[in-house]
Parts: C-alpha cells; sequence; structure tokens
C-alpha cells in the first residue's frame, strides 16, 4: 500500500508528533426521524442555535488547515439540514474525503444524487441487527428496510459504503447472520462496536452487556471476522470493543497485526463538533468534560490550538485499579474513554476488556455492571453505575479457557519501564498477545519471542515457495 | 498497513485486507483459481493448502 492509496484516516508519525485531527467527526444537526435507544446525544429535535450555513463554511476552512483529511458528518441524520450538500460541497473544494453517518431512514436517491453532484464520497449506515432487532432498537417500524435500501441506492452510485453495529443483548447471538446478511447486501467495510450507556442509553440497562459476555461476543467475532475475510467484507471493531488479549491483532489492522489498540485518540488526532459550534474530542464525549469552546467564539483551529494545554494537564491520574497496573497500561490507557466516562470511571477503568475478563477467569471471577442512578436525560448525559466481582458462570469460564488455552500468565505493569507509550508493540507469533518490543520471552505464553518468530517466517516462506512450484507446474 | 486508524463515524471505507488474513485471502484465491483451471493437480497444490491451514489455525487460534 503505497502513501497515496492509503486510507486518509490513517495516521503517520507526522500527525502524532503534530497532533494533526486527521478525522473530524461533526454533528451539524441534532435533529432526528429515529429514536434509538442507544443514542448518546439522545436526537430528535435541533439544537436551540445551530450554526448558519456561513459559519460551518467556516467550520470547513479551519479544519483543512489544521490539516484534517477526513470528515464524517453525523447528526441526528446530517440530511435534514437543508444546507448539508453546500457543506459536502465546501469539504471537498479543500480536497478532505468527506462521508455522513446514517439511519438510512428517509435518504432518497434523489437526496443521493444531490449529495454525489456535491462530492460525497462514503455513506456509513448504521444496522444494529437483522430485521426485528434493529426495527425495535431504531424505534422505527421499516428503519431496516429503508436502512438496506440506503445501502442499495448509495452502491448503485458507486460512493463507498460501510456499515456500523452496535451490538447489544438483542443481537449479541445474532452477529453471524447478520454478516452473512451484509455480504449479501454487497457491504465491504464493516465497523462493530458496544453499546455505551450514555443519553438515552442510560434507559435500556437491560441492552447492555456485561464484561464476560465479551467471551461470547469474541467467540462469535472470530468465526464471523473468517467468514467476512472469505467473502470480501473487511471487518473492523470501534473503539468500544478490546483490548489485547489473543485476537487484538485481528481487529483493528483488516489482518495487519502491526496494527493495534494505542489509547484514546480523542483530542489528538481526531476533533469533534456539535451542531452549535461547540468543540470536543470526540463526538461522543460530553463537551462539559471534553470541550474546548465554541467555534463562534474563536476559529476551530484556535480553540484546537489552545486545547493541548488543557488536555496534557488533565490525564496524570495514578491509582491502582485493574486497568493502571495492567500490563499494556501505558499503551492502552484503559481502552476506550466513551466507556469508562460512561460508567463514571472517572480514573480510566475499564471493565469491557476481554484481557481483563480473560485475567479475572484465571481467578474464576467476572464483573458485573448495575445501573445505581440513570440521571437526567439529555445529550450526552451520564447515569452512575456500579462494577462489582462475582464469581464467573461456569459457562462463560468454559470460554476464557479457551480463549486463554495458550496464556500462562497475566503479568503486571512494570515490564514496559522505559518504554515509549506511542512505539508499537509486537505479537508473540505463538499465542497472538501483543508484547513490548524490548522482551525477548512472551510473558504470557512464556515461549521465546524469536523463536516462534522464526517459525512463523518459516511457514510463509514455505507457502510462498509452495505457490511458485504450483504456478510453474500448471504453467508447463 | 503503515499506520494507525482512528475508529471514529462509519468504519474506514478504503481499507483493504492486508497481513497475514491478506495472504490466506490471496493465496486462497489462487488456489480456487488453480483449482478451476487444472485438470490434473500438482502435488505442491495439497502442500499449499495443508500450510495454509495451518497459518490460519495460527492466526484464528484453532491449532490442535
Ligand atoms: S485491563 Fe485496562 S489497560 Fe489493560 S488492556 Fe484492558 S482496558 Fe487496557
Amino acid at each position: 500500500m503505497t502513501v497515496s492509496d492509503r486510507p486518509k484516516r490513517f495516521r503517520t508519525p507526522e500527525d502524532y508528533a503534530l497532533k494533526r485531527p486527521v478525522h473530524a467527526v461533526w454533528e451539524i444537526t441534532l435533529s432526528c426521524n429515529l429514536r434509538c435507544v442507544h443514542c448518546g446525544s439522545a436526537a430528535g429535535e435541533p439544537r436551540k442555535s445551530e450554526l448558519s450555513t456561513d459559519e460551518c463554511l467556516q467550520v470547513v476552512e479551519s479544519l483543512a488547515q489544521l490539516g484534517t483529511r477526513e470528515i464524517t458528518l453525523i447528526g441526528g441524520e446530517s440530511y435534514l439540514r437543508r444546507d448539508w450538500t453546500d457543506i459536502v460541497a465546501a469539504i471537498k473544494r479543500r480536497g478532505m474525503y468527506c462521508a455522513i453517518q446514517t439511519g438510512g431512514y428517509g435518504l432518497t436517491g434523489k437526496l443521493l444524487d444531490r449529495a454525489v453532484d456535491a462530492g460525497l464520497d462514503g455513506v456509513g449506515v448504521s444496522i444494529d441487527g437483522l430485521e426485528d432487532v434493529h426495527d425495535a432498537f431504531r424505534g422505527v417500524p421499516g428503519s431496516f428496510r429503508a436502512a438496506a435500501r440506503a445501502v442499495q441506492e448509495s452502491r448503485a452510485r458507486n460512493l463507498r459504503v460501510s456499515v456500523n453495529t452496535t451490538v447489544t443483548q438483542a443481537s449479541l447471538h445474532k452477529i453471524e447472520p447478520l454478516a452473512k446478511q451484509l455480504v449479501d447486501m454487497g457491504v465491504t467495510h464493516w465497523q462493530v462496536g458496544l453499546m455505551v450507556p450514555m443519553g438515552r442509553g442510560t434507559r435500556s440497562e437491560e441492552l447492555l452487556l456485561q464484561p464476560s459476555d465479551l467471551l461470547t461476543l469474541f467467540d462469535s467475532l472470530v468465526n464471523v471476522f473468517e467468514f467476512c475475510a472469505q467473502n470480501g467484507l473487511v471487518m473492523h471493531c470501534g473503539n468500544s470493543l478490546g483490548y489485547f488479549g489473543p485476537f487484538e491483532h485481528l481487529w483493528r489492522g483488516a489482518g495487519d497485526d502491526q496494527v493495534h489498540w494505542r489509547g484514546c485518540s480523542a483530542g489528538e488526532t481526531v476533533i469533534a463538533l456539535e451542531s452549535d459550534g461547540t468543540v470536543k474530542s470526540c463526538p461522543s464525549l460530553n463537551a462539559d468534560d471534553h470541550g474546548f469552546g465554541s467555534s463562534r467564539d474563536a476559529p476551530v483551529d484556535v480553540l484546537w490550538k489552545n486545547s493541548r494545554v488543557a488536555e496534557a494537564a488533565g490525564t496524570a491520574d495514578e491509582d491502582t485499579s485493574f486497568c493502571r497496573t495492567c500490563y499494556y497500561s501505558s499503551v492502552c490507557d484503559g481502552g476506550c474513554t466513551w466507556v469508562t466516562d460512561s460508567l463514571g470511571q472517572k480514573s480510566k477503568d475499564n471493565p469491557y476488556c476481554h484481557y481483563r475478563v480473560l485475567a479475572l477467569a484465571s481467578e474464576g471471577l467476572s464483573e458485573e455492571i448495575s445501573l445505581v442512578d440513570g440521571g437526567v436525560e439529555g445529550p450526552f448525559s451520564m447515569g452512575e453505575f456500579s462494577v462489582k466481582r462475582v464469581p464467573i458462570e461456569p459457562s462463560k469460564a468454559v470460554i476464557a479457557e479457551r480463549h486463554s488455552a495458550k496464556l500462562k500468565a497475566f503479568p503486571q505493569a512494570g515490564a514496559q519501564a522505559g518504554i515509549d507509550a506511542g512505539d508499537s508493540l509486537v505479537t508473540c507469533k505463538n499465542c497472538y498477545c501483543y508484547v513490548y518490543p524490548t522482551e525477548n520471552t512472551c510473558p504470557h505464553c512464556e515461549n521465546g519471542l524469536d523463536a516462534a518468530q522464526k517459525e512463523h517466517d518459516t511457514l510463509l516462506l514455505r507457502i510462498d515457495e509452495l505457490m511458485n512450484e504450483v504456478r510453474e507446474a500448471l504453467d508447463t | 498497513m503503515n499506520g494507525h486508524a482512528v475508529w471514529y463515524g462509519p468504519a474506514i471505507q478504503e481499507a483493504a485486507l492486508s497481513g497475514d488474513v491478506g495472504k490466506m485471502r490471496e493465496v486462497a484465491t489462487q488456489v480456487e483459481e488453480y483449482l478451476a483451471e487444472a485438470g490434473d493437480l500438482p502435488a505442491a497444490l495439497e502442500l499449499l493448502k495443508l500450510e495454509i491451514a495451518k497459518l490460519e489455525g495460527k492466526t484464528y487460534h484453532r491449532e490442535k
């Protein structure tokens, strides 16, 4: 893959060094025609004072000046703004990739034609399960068919099409048939994430997965990943799903194990805006805690540059929680901030982690999350949750044992002393867990790393040789 | 993949399979093509299928 054909969203070392907001996710209106039960922004009505067209065009200019390469327009439903294609056109004039994320309800061919004329590159459609699950989740009958139609109409116009799926208790056991349906629909890129209890989502505790459900989910996702790879569908896990453990190498790099979770990018290489001009570090986070100010008070590039100081000052939080003492803490930093914030884990201790679930299972334990107080529902509102340790269910223990069959230990933080958190980890080619590049022996499976790598390289070489032999035999 | 992705908003829409998984798919596709073409199968093809199964087993944790 050359630099020019690399996805715009992929970050280079320079992006990290310059803290460039490579990807902007921009809520251009909070108006929405669906009533999704998990909606973090509790969308429906537009915000009281949404940006005017001119103010939006100024935002586009500022983002271009900051070096943003991709802008995703979200809502609510972005196309409920009458001037949404003017915004798309402005983004394209500045040479940035432009996609929308949509429920697809009411996204007609006519609307798409206008968007294509404006230069829209891609459409991400949210599909959260098979028809019954999706319609119940989205709160409007017919929304699955509308989403499927949006996929079809977008493909017919040669737009790049992806699907996002939020996994809940209702879809946990139905991911495999969903994958099949997406393949049948001709979808090529699919992102799977967890339901996170924010906004309207604080009202649906019964849909939330428990941390030990990650065992069931990952068990299924490994098969799904393989099925997708065989059928031309590139599957990724979203930020809320992870982290490390024996399957991480599959989830983020489309098969390339050099790509792994590297900690939350909010405010680092991603920037977000709300429809009233509030600038924040992540589209899913609450602006009270993660906002930088309003584009009405200062240009976005100025707010972004000033925000660097505030972000750096707010990250020194030392404690003895599981995440702080975890082997991966310096790279992972407790996974997705949206998840930890929503659960009230201000010190970024994240129970939704496969590695942590396996480590606790090895002691016969799991964690249970319960809602204590849902709080007042509104855009990005948060409830109060308790997390307690309980004995693991026998059926889950069996899966955990299978997932950690090669693992002998769950080491703690310390081995990575002196490692720069920006460094990439490497995979142990025996157990496929990630390790710090300075290790000689895998601290998880206790195998020699060099020997496992050599064996792996020999296998790859052998495949190449056999491939050549086959080619020659067929050519003669 | 020469870089790292950020997973906000829609799924990344431009990435293609790469790494071991990409390699397995590439080889498997070629094997299928050969199978369709060739009447007389070279012995190396059977061995190739075995080695690919080994790589798949490692990648997806299906080793015995
Ligand atoms: S336990 Fe916490 S720090 Fe460790 S891998 Fe999981 S989320 Fe990351």
